[in-house]
């Protein structure tokens, strides 16, 4: 691991450099909204942005991609695959986020490997940033991630005051760092402990402590307890919390026809949808609200961790946020901690 | 608000043991400055209701599900019209509902608030001073003038004290509209504007619809069933539907004015869409330039629970072209 | 580094279309890519997923035998927009198709046992290559008898009429019993429902697999009845339907549970479908 700083003043030039050979897509304001688009000039990086409301799971897994067009004739058939990866630096990214997208490789990477998720992923550079602020409903720390650490990100920027630590965490990290030396200074002594004294400044400002100790076989043994039925009652049945979620990765695939060409179209789905299990029998194994809202909580909850090892929730409180009606999954979880089995 | 949350909760309680079944109220959230919709079936459940300034979902659209059940329900003044279009449209049995009303002094937009009381403050009580909020935090009052911590939907409003409901709880509110409030200043701010602006302008907001519909399921005009956008068309389109799934701006557009014009003379104006939209699009200019709109074409509907759009008269002078 | 895309289809022509019965058309289909075509390779039960280019794709169980080197079949009932859109295709036509996908019926395990197979309808189709599969001359050795009992609403709706009514029959060691759920006329067979007649032909249970699949309902009862008859949890396999998108365990719909239905399904044994959430 390489370690480093850079003066604030710097990362300007760190980022325009970055932009001689890569996409650079980064977090930017658009009114009261932080999105990551790919950005013509680093000036517009909004570098002390709050959390996105759409993740950047989005650079990797865009809520509508066209996988492939087609043309048809009586005697023909042609297939064009479209796979857009080119060589891209995501900049930016909160721990909870670069967590996410190791919840994600483990749907898309796992064989048969997606194209699309697995050609951008492999072309990306990650670097991420370290949380300045924590918003209420942030609770990273119950999954073990830490809000200044950079697991899963090639580089790692944290936010010391004046200047930026910077760790490179992988081979390709290192090289970006190590091409430009003339950009940093050694890191000096110190830094350590202040970074632990502001982690836990930061984890102190979530405004509810959340542990996930023993959830997945209380979660197992309370599948047909009447709390989903009674939290299902507020529910809208809207898409809003699985679009903000960073590991939601659920798609539909559709098809876009003009005339006898057209285009195959990947479209986000969320499992809230009606008519996301909807059979064309007119049969629906989760036709009720509840089996929905459950099912998306047994997913976060269980079903991951029970598929993939991993959780399918990493803290970022997006959806605790967003929710209109505050369906909270930080007091589901207590709740159902709490319940007598 | 102890009054009246007090008062709520005694009536429900004799509400639930005079045979409703099903309580409709608002319930403390789990975030500050938050309240939520709270279903409440047995009397002893009532402590959980409360009344403030952050009682803002439209509870009218929950009656829907419970078709078969004596329902009770908390409403706000917006929300009141809404109960009045979906009895017209024979939605709802009248007979059925037991309307709770609450005298509204507003609410209170929850970022603004937040913004001055920090992220997580620990809001202790709130009390209704007529033209402000005050409320206690960490034993301290802050006071919030009404004037500029309303949500806009409060500012023109002239129906704060429900009217026509079966129980009213607590002492009538003083009115809150802001005589100086403008409901189509920034309307007609953007029709004056050339047409390649107003059109950049809208493309931005709806541009970014995710299309995850909380503005539809949340909205007590879009009663149907099965929404128009999730129909297959008949077929000889071959099962197309009449909306992409995709995420682009034709469809977005698509989306929202469709949705616009359904709702355009039944929307009660309870705001509820734009609230809760995550990506922050400005609904309401839409339905309240409809409103105006209607207004000026066919007079004021206010009388007329069904609106405008939804009346038909033989007696009607135009001819249908 | 180039790697196989999954969501993406082979071309390919359906060659015959067999009409099975009034809205049952069975599809056989040759993949255009000759490689491809002699690489194809299934196991009983597993599916595919079928593209008609403008209107979607849709997921089918392969109704040809695993044996089968010079096409691949589907048999698909008209229900929805997919299905109504293939159904007005004619041989010739082209389509995509991209799998095999999920699981299929265990084979191995089966191995030097008698086998139940129980349909109904078109829920014959996917039950269909692993009969065909045991029968071909080069496997038949290595399994016991095969009892077959298939019922549908009437004669008409009856699939695969000369394997049903002369290849399975003539076959030794294989038993075919059919009957349909009212008389009509020029019918000389059974007349009942399946499960009914599951009771009155008493399969005995020793060393034996089942296979059902059919009408939700026709599988309820007749699971009562082989309970009755002594038949195992862990004998007694079934296939299942979901909605499915991608194929590949990506889309998420499918899943009963952590069980992607694509991917670690479609075929459960009963045993193991009680341990999942009743959301199929």
């Amino acid at each position: 691991m390489v370690l480093k700083l850079l003066k604030k003043e710097r990362l300007l030039s760190f980022l325009e450099r970055l932009m001689q050979k890569f996409l650079l897509v980064a977090p930017v304001r658009e009114g009261n909204l932080t999105v990551y688009r790919p950005v013509k000039a680093a000036a517009e990086v909004a570098v002390d942005a709050p959390k996105s409301v759409v993740p950047p799971k989005e650079w990797f897994f865009p809520q509508t991609e066209e996988i492939y067009r087609y043309a048809t004739s009586k005697e023909n058939l042609v297939l064009e695959e479209n796979v857009l990866a080119p060589p891209a630096v995501l900049f930016g990214v909160r721990p909870c986020d670069l967590r996410s997208f190791q919840v994600l490789d483990a749907v898309f990477l796992q064989e048969p490997a997606d194209r699309y998720y697995a050609a951008r992923r492999e072309n990306t550079l990650l670097i991420g940033m370290s949380c300045n602020t924590a918003c209420p409903e942030c609770f990273c720390t119950a999954y073990g991630i830490s809000p200044l650490k950079g697991t899963g990100a090639d580089i790692h920027l944290t936010d010391i005051g004046t200047a930026y630590l910077v760790e490179a965490l992988t081979p390709k990290g290192e090289e970006i760092v190590l091409q430009d030396p003339e950009f940093y200074e050694e890191k000096v002594a110190g830094i350590d402990e202040a970074l632990r004294a502001k982690e836990q400044a930061l984890t102190a400002e979530f405004a509810v402590q959340v542990a996930v100790t023993d959830l997945p076989a209380k979660m197992a043994a309370l599948f047909n307890h009447p709390y989903w039925e009674e939290l299902s009652r507020r529910c809208l049945g809207c898409g809003i919390c699985t679009y903000v979620c960073p590991t939601c990765h659920c798609f539909d695939i559709t098809d876009e026809n003009r005339g006898n060409t057209g285009k195959r179209l990947r479209c986000w789905d969320a499992c809230l949808f009606r008519d996301y299990t909807l059979h064309t029998s007119g049969h629906n194994p989760r036709h009720a609200l509840h089996q929905r809202l459950r099912n998306r909580f047994f997913h976060k909850l269980k079903y991951n961790l029970d598929r993939y090892g991993i959780e399918g929730c990493v803290g970022c409180g997006r959806c605790v946020a967003l929710c209109p009606v505050n369906i909270d999954i930080r007091e589901v979880i207590a709740t159902v901690r709490g319940l007598q089995v | 608000m102890k009054e009246i949350t007090e008062s709520l909760r005694r009536e429900a309680a004799r509400l639930l043991n005079e045979g409703v079944e099903l309580f409709i109220g608002y319930a403390a959230g789990t975030r500050p400055a938050c309240a939520r919709p709270f279903f409440v079936t047995k009397p002893e459940e009532v402590t959980g209701l409360v009344f403030d300034p952050f009682c803002v979902p439209n509870l009218v659209k929950y009656i829907l599900r419970h078709a078969d059940k004596k329902v009770a329900v908390v409403v706000k003044g917006c929300d009141r019209a809404a109960v009045d279009r979906l009895v017209a449209e024979r939605h709802l049995d009248r007979a059925r509902i037991t309307l709770v009303g609450v005298p509204c002094g507003g609410m209170l937009a929850r970022e603004r608030v937040l913004a001055e009381l920090g992220p997580n403050p620990r809001i202790e009580a709130v009390e209704d001073r007529g033209p402000s909020f005050v409320l206690r935090v960490r034993g301290e009052e802050r006071t919030f003038e009404k004037r500029k911590f309303l949500m806009e939907k409060c500012l023109g409003c002239t129906r704060n004290n429900p009217a026509g409901v079966d129980v009213m709880v607590g002492k009538e509110a003083p009115p809150v509209a802001d005589p100086e409030y403008d409901p189509l200043k920034e309307i007609r701010a953007i029709e004056a504007l050339p047409a390649a602006e107003r059109a950049a302008f809208w493309e931005k907001v709806f541009g970014r619809c995710l299309r995850c519909y909380a503005c539809r399921e949340v909205c007590p005009a879009c009663s149907c069933t099965e929404c128009t956008f999730e129909q297959a068309v008949p077929g000889w389109q071959q099962g197309a539907t009449w909306i992409s799934k995709a995420k682009s701006l034709p469809d977005n557009y698509h989306y929202h004015l469709i949705r616009a014009f359904h709702v355009a003379g039944r929307c009660a104006g309870c705001a509820e869409c734009e609230r809760v939209c995550p990506v922050g699009i400005p609904l309401m200019l839409l339905n309240r330039k409809l409103a105006a709109d209607i207004a000026s074409l066919f007079g004021e509907t206010e009388e007329d629970p069904c609106g405008a759009l939804c009346v038909y008269s033989l007696a009607d002078p135009d001819e249908f072209e | 580094m180039k790697v196989a895309n999954p969501l993406l289809p082979q071309p390919a022509t359906i060659i015959d279309i067999i009409q099975e019965t009034g809205d049952v058309k069975t599809f056989r289909v040759v993949l255009d890519d000759p490689d491809a075509m002699a690489a194809w390779r299934h196991r009983p039960g597993q599916t595919a997923m079928v593209s008609v280019f403008g209107v979607g794709e849709a997921m089918f169980c392969l109704a040809s035998s695993p044996t089968s080197r010079d096409w691949i079949e589907f048999s698909i009932r008209r229900a929805g927009k997919v299905t109504t859109a293939i159904h007005q295709l004619e041989p010739g036509a082209k389509i995509g198709v991209r799998g095999p996908y999920g699981n299929s019926f265990p084979v191995e395990a089966m191995r030097g046992n008698d086998l139940l197979v129980i349909g109904g309808g078109i829920g014959l189709a996917p039950l269909r290559p692993l009969v065909n599969f045991m029968i071909a001359p080069e496997n038949r050795k290595d399994y016991g008898n095969i009892e077959i009992i298939y019922g549908a609403r009437s004669y008409g709706d009856l699939c695969y009429k000369e394997e049903v009514f002369r290849t399975w029959p003539e076959t030794p060691g294989v038993t075919v019993w059919t009957t349909i759920d009212a008389p009509e006329e020029g019918w000389e067979g059974h007349v009942g429902f399946v499960p009914a007649y599951v009771a009155e032909i008493k399969p005995a249970p020793e060393n034996k697999f089942v296979a059902i699949c059919g009408p939700p309902v026709m599988i309820k009862f007749t699971l009562k009845e082989l309970e009755k008859l002594g038949f195992k949890e862990e004998q007694i396999y079934t296939t299942l339907e979901m909605r499915m998108k991608c194929g590949i365990g990506k889309c998420g719909r499918c899943n009963i549970g952590a069980k992607f239905v694509c991917r670690d399904g479609p075929v459960f044994n009963l045993a193991a479908l009680k341990e999942l959430p009743p959301e199929y």
